[in-house]
């Protein structure tokens, strides 16, 4: 079985609570726009979930 | 992923200017179903199949095919991320539940409303949080990916 464990130490180890998030282009999938992420969070929170089909 | 959790999360937290959106990463556990992404034009080809099969609600923004943002966050499958508005980082979780998710945004959206009649200031913590785990749901996606995805997994 693949080991699941080894990624999240390193998950723990940078970028914490309080620090700057980085930024990058997005697309979006419906309009191909570029969207840069500081877009998502300028003018309140934002709730970002990464994910797959898989 | 319970992608009708977080949509729900996203509908109720909309209100109190909330953005939420789902970011499309490279394939976990790519399989002969749905492959490790070439192209563009196949990472929007699994993104929309993604969509159709979980239904999300949540806009659906596609890191470019060398997955920066994926990398700098931390490369975890299923990771969510809450950033204050400019851009603080305020939670990061490993993986993705949305009771967990819900009582963090909870906590800060009244801390920042509080703020302005309290004297409250962030403070910095860690805690193990929960969330669900289907292991037979998770076979099934692996399936659903390809044999190739299963025996990766398994051995």
């Amino acid at each position: 079985m693949a080991n699941e464990e080894a990624p999240f130490a390193e998950f723990g180890r940078r970028l914490h609570a309080g620090e700057q998030a980085p930024e990058f282009a997005l697309e979006d999938l419906d309009t191909g726009r570029a969207v840069p992420m500081g877009e998502l969070w300028a003018n309140g929170p934002a709730v970002l979930e990464f994910g797959s089909f898989t | 992923m319970a992608a009708g959790d977080m949509d729900d999360l996203a509908d109720r937290f909309a209100g109190r200017g909330v953005t939420s959106v789902f970011v499309y990463t490279r394939e976990a556990h790519p399989g002969e179903h749905y492959r490790h992404h070439t192209s563009m034009a196949a990472k929007r080809a699994n993104a929309r199949a993604f969509r159709e099969h979980s239904q999300v609600r949540r806009p659906i923004l596609l890191d470019p095919l060398d997955g920066p943002a994926h990398h700098a966050y931390g490369l975890l499958p299923n990771m969510t991320w809450i950033m204050l508005q400019g851009g603080r980082i305020a939670y990061k979780a490993a993986w993705t539940g949305a009771a967990d998710v819900e009582d963090a945004l909870g906590s800060l959206l009244d801390g920042l409303a509080r703020r302005s009649t309290e004297r409250l200031v962030p403070m910095y913590t860690e805690r193990l949080g929960w969330r669900e785990s289907d292991r037979e749901a998770f076979r099934q996606g692996l399936e659903r990916a390809g044999p190739q995805a299963v025996r990766d997994f398994y051995g």
